[in-house]
């Protein structure tokens, strides 16, 4: 008894002594270096963990234009919110990321952008891109609107693919090494489906267009010979060590399949589009002080369907769907001269025909000043004059001419890019 | 698939390394910044060819990402960057495109020399009202100390040694006997800025803490009121205030707000001077000690004793 008393009394001693020693032990730090860290230093404490959450943008985009008359007749009048977008963007896993961007206006919330973006598994230097995405199509058709040099979307690119195009699909991207000084670049893409897509405030594609979504939803279930092919070859050069040359060339061919007369008549709509671009970019990097000049010309090869009532409307039989092909060309050529890393000015230029019309043609010219208060705070002041800026209203066509002041202010909250310009 | 294709890029990646190290040819090294490069020349010698991606004379944050220096990237072997976020605004954008397995973060071939720098000016509040260019991991010019150079400069060796472990002893001597030469400076610079100690000067951007920390200097306030915020009239007037009545005798800038820094020092009878964060590619300023030399000399010609 005497012994079990003993032995009893010696064990609540050990613990006694050895229990204090063992509830500190946590609280130091597995490396042992005797510095007490916090309670979330051991693990996840909360159920949900943000620890992993995905870097996030939201910017915001503010215009406020004026116009003449005839601009005020094509909507170009107003106080807006051109658009907030939201931006999404962090590693899924060791081999893709995901990419996400929403663009609120004052009216609809629209999906711009979700894809996934696979590199490290690739060899070689090619990525893959999948999902909903702005196609790799010249210079300024797959930058998002707060990111571009002028106010909107270089009004030939507005005519003949919207400004931006964009679709379900995947991409293919590879560059190599040229020499010590350039380098080339290539990208191959399918698409099911390629809308024309840009919020454009001034130009062609004012008002928020969606391109030929409603003859997708109109017409039959596209089969694989009717995808969409989009492909870009350009070389970038340093002609200098400040001073960059980059020529490009993008094609673009989207099939659509509508319905003619009836659904039993199915007919090929196309479109191809074939671009060639020439960047030159210069930048004094002690002062931030440099030049862009930019030019792009496009050449468009467009399928038109009509449909003729034949006369006798609500009787189909006498109904014809007839398909018209027109081609036009246009060009844009940007200048924009920064004086430091705070402003710049610039101008530039459309002349584009008509898509469904080549016979007339349009002109813009417009000069900017842009002022960078700080990287996530601009503003910028826009002149442009439109000359025979074709406009419909209620079915009938006329062309406007008129000039539009706008003053545009981007802010930008949280992650943003810094990417290549390629 | 994509575990054969991870496989075959570990494969790639496990040939390709030992392959350059045991080729004969100098390892490909690429540095940030020229006071990178001539620090691995140095410790590196015929064993590395080095080259940088800038020429000392940029705004380290806003590089340009263009052609020559992806191709840099995508053939190198060994990347030295100065971190602290430094180079954030371009480097992981190359980095990302360049797909070169052996300058990613992680690999032996990524060095970053800020590691195990104590750094100043860490913002208490992570808030871009604080200013839009905060530099959230502390201030990164961490190389206008030469104390905090001692680090850097080890932070090199130990990095190359883990790239060219066959040639330790060769890389340790290289690095000895450049470090009794620096050594030799600084405590030449130490003795010519001593008199200097309290001495007070203004800077554009929050960028010369640590050279201030190191000779017990007074930056007593700065051009820009919060980083990244350009000053208004009003406000250099009340800088102009602070010189005087501080009795500043050099106000730095950088090439872009030389103007402005002028304008303060004319109003003060001080002087303003474009001094360079970093060593030049190529000229008087090429190397890191003849840039400090340089610094020291600058600070000294035109410091105010107190």
């Amino acid at each position: 008894m005497n012994q079990l008393l003993t032995l009893s009394a010696l064990l609540a001693c050990v613990l006694c002594v050895v229990s204090p020693a063992a509830a500190q032990e946590p609280t130091e730090t597995p490396g042992g270096d005797g510095q007490r860290v916090g309670l979330a230093d051991f693990g996840q404490t909360t159920v949900l963990d943000s620890l992993f959450n995905p870097a996030i943008s939201f910017v915001g985009d503010f215009v406020a234009s004026w116009s003449e008359k005839d601009g005020r007749q094509a909507g170009a009048d107003g106080l807006m919110l051109r658009g907030a977008e939201l931006g999404i963007f962090g590693a899924v896993d060791d081999v893709v990321e995901y990419h996400g961007v929403l663009f609120f206006d004052e009216e609809e919330i629209e999906l711009e952008e979700a894809y996934v973006v696979a590199r490290d598994w690739l060899p070689d230097r090619f990525s893959l891109k999948a999902g909903r995405y702005n196609i790799d199509f010249g210079k300024q058709s797959a930058i998002h609107d707060h990111d571009l040099p002028t106010l909107d979307k270089p009004s030939t690119l507005q005519e003949y693919i919207g400004g931006t195009v964009r679709g379900s699909g995947a991409e293919v991207h590879w560059w190599t090494p040229f020499g010590d000084v350039s380098l080339f670049r290539a990208s191959l893409g399918v698409l099911q489906s390629a809308d024309s897509d840009a919020h454009v405030v001034l130009g062609p594609g004012a008002g928020h267009g969606h391109g030929d979504e409603d003859e997708d939803e109109e017409g039959p279930i596209r089969d694989i010979e009717d995808f969409a092919v989009n492909a870009r070859v350009a070389t970038l050069v340093d002609v200098s060590e400040d001073t960059t040359l980059q020529v490009g060339a993008s094609y673009l061919h989207a099939p659509t399949r509508v319905f003619g007369v009836d659904e039993t008549d199915e007919r090929d709509v196309d479109q191809g589009v074939f671009g060639v671009d020439v960047t030159l970019t210069s930048q004094d990097e002690e002062t931030g002080a440099g030049y862009t000049l930019q030019g792009e010309y496009l050449m468009n090869d467009r399928d038109f369907g009509e449909l003729d009532d034949g006369g006798t409307p609500g009787v189909p039989g006498d109904d014809t769907f007839t398909v018209m092909n027109e081609d036009a060309s246009g060009f844009y050529f940007l200048a924009e001269k920064r004086f430091n890393d705070r402003w710049a000015v610039g101008a530039s230029v459309n002349v584009y025909e008509h898509a469904e019309n080549s016979s007339e043609d349009s002109t813009d010219v417009g000069l900017f000043i842009t002022h960078w208060v700080n990287e996530f705070n601009r503003l910028r002041f826009e002149v442009r004059s439109f000359e025979d800026l074709a406009f419909e209203d209620d079915g009938v066509e006329e062309e406007l001419d008129f000039v539009a002041f706008s003053i545009q202010w981007t802010v930008i909250l949280g992650s943003h890019g810094h990417g290549l310009e390629w | 698939m994509t575990c054969a294709f991870r496989t075959f890029v570990l494969i790639v990646a496990a040939t390709v390394v030992p392959s350059a190290l045991f080729a004969g040819d100098p390892l490909r090294v690429v540095t940030t910044t020229p006071d990178l490069a001539d620090i691995a020349r140095q410790i590196g010698a015929e064993h590395v060819n080095v080259s940088s991606l800038t020429r000392g004379t940029e705004d380290l944050h806003k590089v340009r990402p263009r052609p020559r220096l992806l191709n840099k990237l995508a053939r190198a072997d060994v990347l030295i960057e100065m971190g602290l976020d430094m180079e954030h605004s371009w480097l992981p954008a190359l980095l990302q495109a360049a797909r070169n397995p052996k300058v990613q973060p992680g690999q032996p071939g990524f060095i970053n020399v800020s590691a195990g720098i104590q750094a100043l000016d860490v913002p208490t509040e992570t808030t871009r009202k604080a200013g839009p260019d905060l530099h959230r991991k502390g201030n990164p010019h961490f190389n206008l100390s030469p104390t905090r150079g001692r680090k850097m400069i080890a932070n090199v060796l130990a990095g190359l040694v883990g790239v060219l472990p066959d040639h330790r002893d060769e890389l340790e001597a290289n690095h000895k006997k450049y470090m009794e030469k620096f050594d030799a400076k600084v405590a030449d610079w130490k003795r010519r800025m001593a008199p200097f100690k309290g001495a007070a000067f203004i800077e554009y951007h929050a960028s010369w803490a640590y050279f201030a920390k190191e000779y017990e200097l007074r930056i007593v306030t700065r051009l820009e009121p919060k980083p990244g915020v350009a000053p208004s009239p009003k406000y250099l007037a009340e800088v102009a205030g602070v010189a005087k009545r501080e009795g500043v005798g050099l106000i730095t800038a950088r090439p872009a707000n030389i103007d402005l820094a002028g304008k303060v020092a004319a109003s003060c009878d001080a002087k303003a001077i474009v001094l360079p964060l970093a060593s030049a590619a190529s000229g008087p300023l090429e190397g890191y000690i003849p840039f400090l030399e340089h610094v020291v000399k600058t600070f000294e010609s035109h410091l105010k004793r107190e």
